[in-house]
């Protein structure tokens, strides 16, 4: 994914990006490194198929400028009526 | 609007956009017997309103955000399948209590006969309006994005996404309503799934997953979806 993501950049326009800039961000691709883990737990409706409610986890690790930086997300999804 | 470009801000960083798939299924053999087998159909309520609220809680870097969504959803029938019309109705910020500024104008999605999303209705002119949109709306949330690489690499992401992209993105935080249907489940059987996902900017995730069904109440199926071995373990590809 990472190699894709450099093509992508590489690809794009500069859209007034200063050639420092732009080294800067494709030097901060080149070391990243990606971890996911998703988990989730939910309730749907024998009769229609949809989901009745459902939790989420999404856990996000990544190495940033030799850091590392770690986001967990959680979607909550509850039907109201 | 916020939340989507929060979300269009975070892909632009990491190129992380999950949500709807194409999935394969395989199954592990249970040897249990005697299996408990359940229908779920795709069998909407038509022609009524819904009422769902997505609710999105992000730690990172120290940080915390939570907002939710209040989604007023019709389907439909058309020839071949469903529509569904989208209609954010209303968004606060969980830890203020105070509305969110703007959402998502409504869309219209085509689904199959099994509730799968085939296409956005309009999909030109509705991304269109979100691409004019979204710098603005990017400078100007809480917190608003200030960094050229940051709002570049956004509307690179936006301007360069497959149609399939652009719908998992657009569809991330109201689509998981739909994945689960049409399908056979055998309680307290795992099942390995594998779901290849477009992104934006070029990118896939490959996702590993075991789901299990592990029980049911009347009129209503628990299930699980999680990664309990190691070589199912999600990993980027």
């Amino acid at each position: 994914m990472r190699d894709r993501l450099i093509a992508a950049f590489e690809r794009a326009p500069a859209n007034g990006r200063s050639p420092e800039e732009r080294a800067a961000a494709l030097a901060e691709m080149r070391a990243m490194r990606l971890d996911r883990s998703v988990s989730s737990h939910f309730e749907l409706s024998v009769a229609t198929g949809l989901i009745l409610r459902l939790e989420q986890t999404d856990l996000s690790r990544r190495i940033e400028n030799g850091r590392l930086r770690e986001s967990i997300q959680t979607l909550a999804i509850e039907r109201l009526d | 609007m916020s939340r989507f470009f929060i979300a269009l801000a975070a892909a632009a960083l990491t190129a992380v956009a999950p949500v709807q798939a194409l999935a394969m299924y395989q199954t592990r053999s249970a040897a249990r017997a005697p299996a408990t087998r359940i229908h779920i159909p795709f069998n909407p309520p038509l022609d009524r309103p819904l009422h769902y609220r997505s609710t999105v809680r992000t730690q990172r870097n120290g940080g915390s955000t939570a907002v939710s969504t209040d989604y007023e959803i019709i389907f439909s029938r058309r020839r071949d399948g469903f529509r569904m019309l989208v209609h954010a109705t209303g968004a606060r910020d969980e830890l203020t209590g105070t509305p969110a500024p703007g959402f998502l104008p409504p869309y219209t999605l085509l689904l199959d006969e099994d509730g799968k999303v085939e296409a956005l209705e309009n999909a030109e002119a509705y991304w269109d309006g979100i691409l004019q949109a979204s710098r603005p709306a990017l400078r100007t949330m809480n917190g608003g994005v200030t960094s050229p690489r940051i709002l570049n690499l956004a509307d690179y992401a936006l301007r360069e996404a497959t149609p399939e992209a652009r719908l998992n993105h657009l569809t991330r935080y109201i689509g998981p309503i739909l994945d689960y249907s049409a399908d056979d489940y055998v309680l307290g059987e795992d099942r390995v799934q594998v779901d290849p996902i477009a992104g934006l900017m070029g990118t896939s995730v490959t996702q590993r997953l075991v789901f299990r069904a592990s029980g049911s109440k009347t009129g209503a199926c628990s299930c699980r979806r999680g990664r309990p071995s190691p070589e199912t373990r999600c990993a980027t590809g």
